[in-house]
């Protein structure tokens, strides 16, 4: 059965940020690319990644071998930061998805999707923030990995207790093991050198909370929080069993609703 | 999305947006066979978390409800869990007269069409359509609720919560199913029957669910016709019929709601020499010393005594006890240790403990009566996950250890069913106390296996 002493083991075996990415992030925030190239020679691995995707996607790169700076100057810094930070929580993916009928490409498609239109919002709600802000869809995706595979390791229990009750995946680490995913994904996110302000507008996603504040953060979060259900809405995710990831607070959202349909681009 | 069930309801909660995108997904083909393969009574799409939703979803899942189910299946079916803003727009994509039912919460959904009985509770009704506050008001007498009518909003909206269980005011039952009702009380079954009973009775009279319930144990049945018009010869000889097929199982019949008045002198007598008994309301049954003691009394009747549990069953008895130790673990995060197995009968002499106690009959390709005895701690520590807090009261305790039981057997009939054997299930009895379970089975020859939860005694018992 799961309990929290597996969890807190399972948060211990992640790897802590490493030094070169988070070098890389501040070179990025201040627009640095060449000197971000410089620095990512001594990481091949993170470079590799960077070519591959580059060469997805509806535009790729053409270039059969790119050079670092190529392939940055092909993303542009917010790109190439949001990417870091999907390298960095793709450690976190499970050896097998378990929980959640979906496979890497499916939770890289999910991050993309988030990062589009978390993009998009903070242009609207806080444009000159998008750099430091724009990793928290990342780290809400990671939270999915996350919870896969905890729960990974005990389907049947899972699945016995959510044929009992209408009980989110959420809920149900809460019932078991008195911590949240966003408890979780906070410890995560500090673990790997997360902004502290980008781990508020974490704590604020999960819906659960009761401020009535109107700061920019709170309504990132509530923000946020919608983008995830709007997201999770989609056919694919529902299919993936994702719609029960968490237990929406449609009430905490009604203020930005509007806002978030137009951005959204949402019609009667 | 695979629904949560509970007391005869599959309930829906999908979470976020409803559009054309994805509203084949939220009610998919394997969801619809899953419905149609299920005993259900009704079907709800819980709109609680969808904070946003078009015409062209609730349009298309209003034809899947009454094209792939409510046309094969007689089954209540619609939304439930909005507000008035969510009501208003529900009316408007369907064209005002919806062919589906609209329930302000699934707390009314389970009031409506549940298996449980919500006998004698009140409710207030508001609908400024005068036709379908009517619908409401009749539905709730059928259900045998107190229906209080509003006169205006103002009155509605000034009515103490606490003086009601219920308040109905958005709701519209344009279109319930058919089928006859039925729920169990104080260890009784309740059919309800209503408009006008004729030869159609023997379609929508549900004969296998009716088999078990006198094979679990069941021995007084009210047929609630308080709401029926009238009567023809077909009904009143199914109605007899009924009540001589139950005689074997000491079972008794009483027709509630039907004086001389209603089916004449000739009818009465005929239906009366064939065993059956009257009585004028639901309440007379319930408070009939004469039929509580019956509806507690178990005597192996000249059928059952000659059953006994067969290979099969025997050799199935490890799928069963598995299914409901391990989900009772999952349930009360505790390990369960085995201390005894052995052919024997329930005498339960040496309990000095509080007991409560759930049963439910299965058949199919295997036939028995699985009994969960649980000492009261470990039953609350089970309930915590349903009801949210392990302070619960005894009663409530009741209402979930029955729920649990539903749980275990569902979960056993998954892993049967991959053997090739093929289940259904009665409704779940209770048991309050040791001399409830004791008058029920003590008699009982059966497999008693008995295990300890952290010093806290749990039975499980399969008998014929």
């Amino acid at each position: 059965m799961i309990e929290k002493s597996k969890v807190l083991t399972y948060i211990d075996q992640i790897p802590s940020s490493q030094e070169v990415i988070q070098k890389a992030i501040t070179l990025l925030n201040a627009g640095n690319l060449e000197d971000t190239a410089s620095l990512l020679q001594s990481a091949p691995a993170i470079v590799g990644y960077l070519q591959d995707m580059s060469k997805k996607g509806v535009f790729p790169i053409q270039e059969k071998n790119p050079s670092t700076i190529m392939v940055l100057t092909f993303f542009g810094s917010k790109k190439s930061k949001a990417l870091l930070y999907t390298y960095l929580i793709s450690v976190m993916l499970p050896k097998k998805w378990r929980i959640f009928k979906m496979d890497n490409n499916l939770f890289f498609e999910l991050n993309a999707d988030l990062v589009h239109l978390w993009e998009k919002i903070l242009k609207k709600e806080s444009p000159k923030n998008i750099n430091r802000y724009i990793a928290a869809s990342s780290l809400i995706t990671a939270s999915v990995a996350i919870c896969d595979s905890i729960f990974g390791d005990n389907e049947d229990d899972i699945n016995t207790l959510r044929s009992i009750s209408e009980i989110d995946f959420n809920g149900l680490l809460k019932y078991l093991t008195d911590m949240s995913i966003f408890d979780i994904a906070k410890i995560v996110g500090e673990k790997l050198a997360f902004d502290s302000e980008v781990i508020e507008i974490i704590d604020y996603a999960s819906g659960l909370s009761k401020n009535n504040d109107t700061s920019e953060i709170v309504r990132l979060g509530k923000f946020l929080h919608l983008l995830l259900f709007f997201t999770l809405s989609r056919s694919h995710y529902i299919k993936a069993g994702l719609n029960n990831f968490l237990k929406f607070n449609s009430d905490s959202v009604v203020s930005i609703l509007e806002e978030f349909n137009t951005i959204a681009e949402i019609e009667n | 999305m695979r629904p949560t069930v509970k007391n005869k309801i599959a309930l829906i909660s999908p979470q976020g947006f409803l559009d054309s995108g994805n509203v084949n997904t939220v009610l998919n083909i394997d969801d619809i066979e899953y419905i149609l393969k299920s005993d259900l009574n009704a079907v709800f799409i819980s709109l609680k978390s969808i904070v946003f939703f078009n015409a062209s979803a609730i349009q298309t899942l209003s034809t899947v409800f009454i094209k792939n189910i409510m046309a094969k299946k007689h089954i209540n079916v619609g939304f439930c869990d909005y507000d008035k803003r969510k009501y208003d727009l529900l009316l408007k994509y369907l064209d005002g007269e919806p062919k589906i039912i609209l329930l302000e919460s699934s707390g009314l959904v389970s009031l409506f069409f549940g298996s449980a009985s919500h006998e004698s509770q009140r409710v207030l009704v508001w609908n400024d359509n005068t036709v379908r506050k009517s619908m409401i008001l009749y539905k709730l007498l059928e259900k045998g609720c107190v229906g209080v009518a509003a006169n205006s909003k103002e009155e509605f909206l000034s009515a103490e919560d606490n003086e009601y269980d219920y308040k109905v005011e958005n709701c519209y039952l344009g279109g319930s199913g058919d089928n006859i009702q039925h729920y169990t009380k104080s260890n009784m079954v309740v059919y309800v029957f209503s408009s006008f009973l004729d030869s159609e009775i023997t379609d929508t009279f549900d004969t296998v669910s009716h088999r078990n319930y006198l094979r679990t144990g069941f021995k007084v049945y009210a047929l609630d016709c308080s709401f029926v018009v009238g009567i023809n010869t077909h009904a009143i000889n199914f109605l007899s019929r009924l009540a001589v097929s139950g005689a074997e199982y000491n079972a008794t019949f009483v027709i509630v709601g039907f004086d001389e008045a209603k089916i004449g002198s000739m009818v009465k007598k005929e239906l009366e020499q064939s065993g059956v008994l009257f009585r004028k309301n639901l309440n007379d049954v319930f408070e009939d010393e004469a039929l509580i003691k019956a509806s507690m009394f178990n005597t192996p009747t000249k059928n059952t005594s000659k059953k006994s549990l067969t290979k099969q069953t025997i050799k199935s008895l490890s799928s069963l006890v598995d299914s409901t130790i391990h989900t009772i673990e999952v349930m009360t995060k505790l390990k369960s240790e085995k201390l005894s197995l052995k052919l024997t009968k329930l005498d339960l002499l040496d309990v000095k403990e509080e007991f409560v106690a759930t049963s439910i009959g299965f058949y199919g390709h295997i036939e028995g009566v699985v009994v969960l005895i649980f000492q009261k701690d470990i039953a609350r520590k089970a309930c915590a996950i349903l009801s949210g807090t392990e302070n619960i009261k005894d009663i409530d305790m009741l209402d979930f250890i029955g729920e649990l039981i539903n749980i275990t057997m569902g979960k056993a009939k998954t892993v049967l069913s991959s053997k090739n054997l093929i289940i259904k299930m009665t409704l779940p009895k209770t048991f309050a106390n040791i001399s409830e379970i004791r008058s029920s089975f003590e008699s009982k020859d059966g497999v008693l296996v008995d295990f300890l939860f952290e010093n806290q005694k749990f039975m499980f018992f399969l008998t014929p």
